[in-house]
């Protein structure tokens, strides 16, 4: 394994009674790694506590070889990226870096380099003075990104990053994360697989605080393979369809459908077997989970 | 130092410390002691120089038990339990002790009538009026109830042949009845009775002394101490909260992991909001200094005594209520700390345990008093316990700090979780 990288061992974390994290182990290496679940699988709770914003319970995580316990060594090594970044409102672009970049110990011609470079990797060099409070969504996720490499950190931790942004905005801000990824360990935690799909080659999948796979893209629709179909079926055949399997997705054609549908099992009745894609593995896995649910909301 | 720079820079831009320093300005301006409404001048002979405690308890055994008697008489009496003005009526009980005392003070047994009166306040003329009947003073000092029907007047004469020590001890034992709080106990009898005129010689002799010990702008930047105190005791705390504050809203996390330690961090911002509110201050002082100059002359004051004041004696006030607002907003993530420093404040202000004093200072007091113009002698008396009084207030401050630096330090890890309004939210960062 290379220098850069994450060990995390038999790692739980509660809340009480609810049990956040349990038992997880995980490597991560150099390049992107996207980290899939849920909306409260436990993926905010791992990246905290990587980030050293929550203490463990139980287990054992190292970044680059360093304790998660030395939270100040951490701390130097890493960048982060919370959900729904803000900063202050009054603050210019330039000074929100120049700000954070003080608390990260910069001296004042780091700081002024790093700012440089990084608002002209992010797109944000002609926005420099304008205040954060009059950002769009998208510019101010892209500061977000650029704060988060200010202090040039061997492990960049990025926590639902495309919630909230236009589709063009999302495909800027993925290829800014793969660009930033080349020489970084950068975790992307999302429940947007598509995001996942296009930037990430190892992934783990976490359910309930638990760890249900952990590899690649491809081994995890190569898991998929034979257990996704697609059939044209008729607006009346739709609810029987919906009762017997998981749909993956429906494209609605006039009197008819065409659906894409799991089935793990067995051969249906109806139907051929296509190659799956990131999506339909990502929820065959969670149905496999036995916490199917309405599987439609994870995706 | 870049950081404390940085975080002065926020604070003087906001908004809420843009209205705090205009409400230490406005203040100054309103209470005249910006600019200064009144100079110091040699007492001439004959005129009047106020009035001062003699301590002497022939003057003040009487005073006070006729002023415990017509509080007495209408069985209404005016206390400040802890600072705040209340007035107390006695049960039947608490009557008959309150009666025993009065009949150890009075040369006559007390009548029934008098006992018996009823709670009607004081009229408007100064008289009382007790079931119809009016309590007036008579020529020599002493008290008569007059009853309409012409039955015989009650008097109160003091008995002069009762000493100090059992007299101190009847007045304690009717402090207590009251709850404390009244002029009769043992902290403040002496001052609020046995008031004796001030002489021409004392009044010489205070401004000799004001001359040569304050050269003038001592005593000046004394009652502008005083007054600054006041609002130093209190505005500092909004410009801290609301910077606190403003670290809501997904910015925390931001900060907190960051390289800096949490003792740099919480440090600089203390001192950034110090900084900022004491720069009004400052720029009064020197501003104060300049007038005083054209009214005295440059060589009959101290230039540098408005900033030794400063530091003296407001620096630990502003760094209290800043202490307060910083540590408070920390731990909880509200604005608590404004009910929290404006509760301190009501108590230092209206005196704590007793009736306030205009003149000096109390343990842990944060807002020493100085309402005068002058007077350094009972300055120089009171020093050194307004020495003690500001290293206790900045040991407090200290502390506050601290703890501000144990909590972040303790939040930023995840460790601590305080919800004063709402629920934790912490389920949501699964």
């Amino acid at each position: 394994m290379s220098e850069s990288n994450i060990q995390i061992r038999n790692l739980s974390k509660s809340y009480g009674k609810k049990q956040a994290l349990r038992n997880l182990n995980l490597d991560i290496a150099s390049g992107m790694f996207g980290l899939l679940g849920r909306n409260g699988a436990g993926k905010t709770t791992l990246m905290k506590t990587i980030a050293t914003l929550l203490k463990k319970q139980e287990g054992d995580i190292t970044v680059c070889g360093v304790p998660v316990e030395k939270a100040s060594e951490i701390r130097k090594i890493i960048g982060y990226l919370p959900q729904d970044f803000n900063m202050y409102g009054s603050m210019t672009v330039s000074q929100a870096l120049d700000y954070l970049g003080v608390l990260s110990g910069m001296s004042k011609v780091k700081r002024h380099d790093r700012i440089s470079i990084l608002l002209k990797q992010v797109n944000l060099i002609e926005h420099s003075g304008k205040k954060v409070r009059s950002l769009s969504g998208g510019m101010k996720q892209r500061l977000g990104i650029a704060q988060a490499l200010l202090h040039d950190p061997e492990v960049l931790i990025v926590d639902e990053p495309t919630a909230g942004l236009d589709p063009e905005e999302r495909v800027r801000f993925r290829n800014l994360l793969c660009e930033v990824a080349e020489n970084k360990t950068v975790i992307l935690s999302t429940h947007i697989v598509g995001d996942v799909e296009a930037t990430c080659e190892e992934i783990a999948i976490l359910d309930d605080g638990r760890l249900l796979f952990g590899g690649t893209v491809s081994g995890l629709c190569n898991m998929a393979e034979g257990s996704v179909y697609t059939a044209e079926v008729t607006q009346n055949e739709l609810p029987k369809i919906r009762a017997a399997y998981t749909i993956t997705a429906t494209l609605s054609q006039g009197k008819s459908s065409t659906v894409r549908f799991l089935s793990p099992d067995s051969r249906p009745a109806i139907g051929k077997p296509v190659t799956p894609g990131a999506e339909d593995a990502y929820i065959l896995c969670l149905s496999k989970a036995g916490k199917g649910g309405n599987l439609h909301d994870a995706v | 130092m870049t950081l404390y720079r940085k975080e002065l820079g926020r604070v003087l831009k906001s908004l809420i410390f843009l209205l705090a320093a205009a409400g230490i300005v406005l203040f100054a301006y309103t209470q005249g002691v910006f600019p200064p409404h009144s100079t110091i001048t040699k007492p001439e002979p004959g005129a009047s120089y106020g009035t001062k405690a003699s301590g002497d308890p022939a003057l003040i055994m009487p005073e006070a038990a006729e002023s415990l008697f017509v509080q007495y008489s209408v069985n209404q009496y005016t206390t400040y339990p802890n600072g705040f003005l209340k007035y107390v009526k006695l049960n039947q009980a608490d009557r008959a002790k309150m009666d025993e005392i009065i009949a150890e003070l009075s040369v006559d047994a007390l009548s029934e009538d008098t006992r018996e009166t009823d709670d009607t306040p004081a009229t408007d003329n100064g008289s009382l009026q007790i079931n119809g009947d009016s309590l007036q003073q008579n020529g020599d000092g002493s008290f008569q109830i007059i009853t309409p029907d012409g039955e015989t007047p009650i008097d109160f004469q003091f008995n002069t042949a009762i000493t100090w020590e059992r007299f101190s001890d009847l007045m304690a034992q009717a402090d207590d009845l009251l709850g404390g709080g009244s002029d009769f106990s043992e902290t403040w009898m002496s001052h609020r009775f046995g008031q004796i005129p001030v002489t021409y010689e004392e009044a010489l002799a205070d401004y000799e002394l004001t001359v040569s010990h304050d050269k003038m702008t001592g005593a000046h930047a004394r009652l502008f101490s005083d007054y600054m105190g006041i609002i130093l005791g209190l505005l500092p705390v909004f410009p801290a909260v609301f910077l606190c504050l403003s670290d809501r809203k997904n910015i925390a996390s931001m900060l907190y992991t960051r390289r800096i330690s949490s003792a740099r961090f919480i440090l600089a911002r203390f001192l950034a909001l110090v900084t900022a509110v004491m720069l009004p201050v400052l720029i009064m002082c020197a501003v104060l200094t300049g007038i005083h100059v054209a009214d005295y002359g440059l060589g009959n004051i101290d230039i540098l005594a408005y900033f030794k004041y400063a530091f003296f004696w407001m620096l630990p006030t502003a760094m209290a209520s800043t202490a307060v607002g910083l540590f408070f907003t920390t731990l909880t993530n509200t604005p608590v700390a404004i009910a929290v420093q404006l509760l301190w404040w009501f108590v230092d202000t209206l005196g704590g345990n007793g009736v306030y004093s205009f003149l000096g200072v109390r343990k842990l007091q944060v807002i020493p008093r100085h309402n005068a113009l002058g007077k350094t002698q009972a300055y120089l008396d009171y020093l050194p316990d307004l020495i003690q009084n500001r290293i206790e207030i900045t040991l407090i401050t200290v502390l506050l700090v601290a703890f501000t630096v144990f909590v972040f330090s303790a939040k930023r890890r995840g460790l601590l979780h305080v919800s004063v309004f709402k629920r934790s939210k912490v389920q949501s960062a699964v």
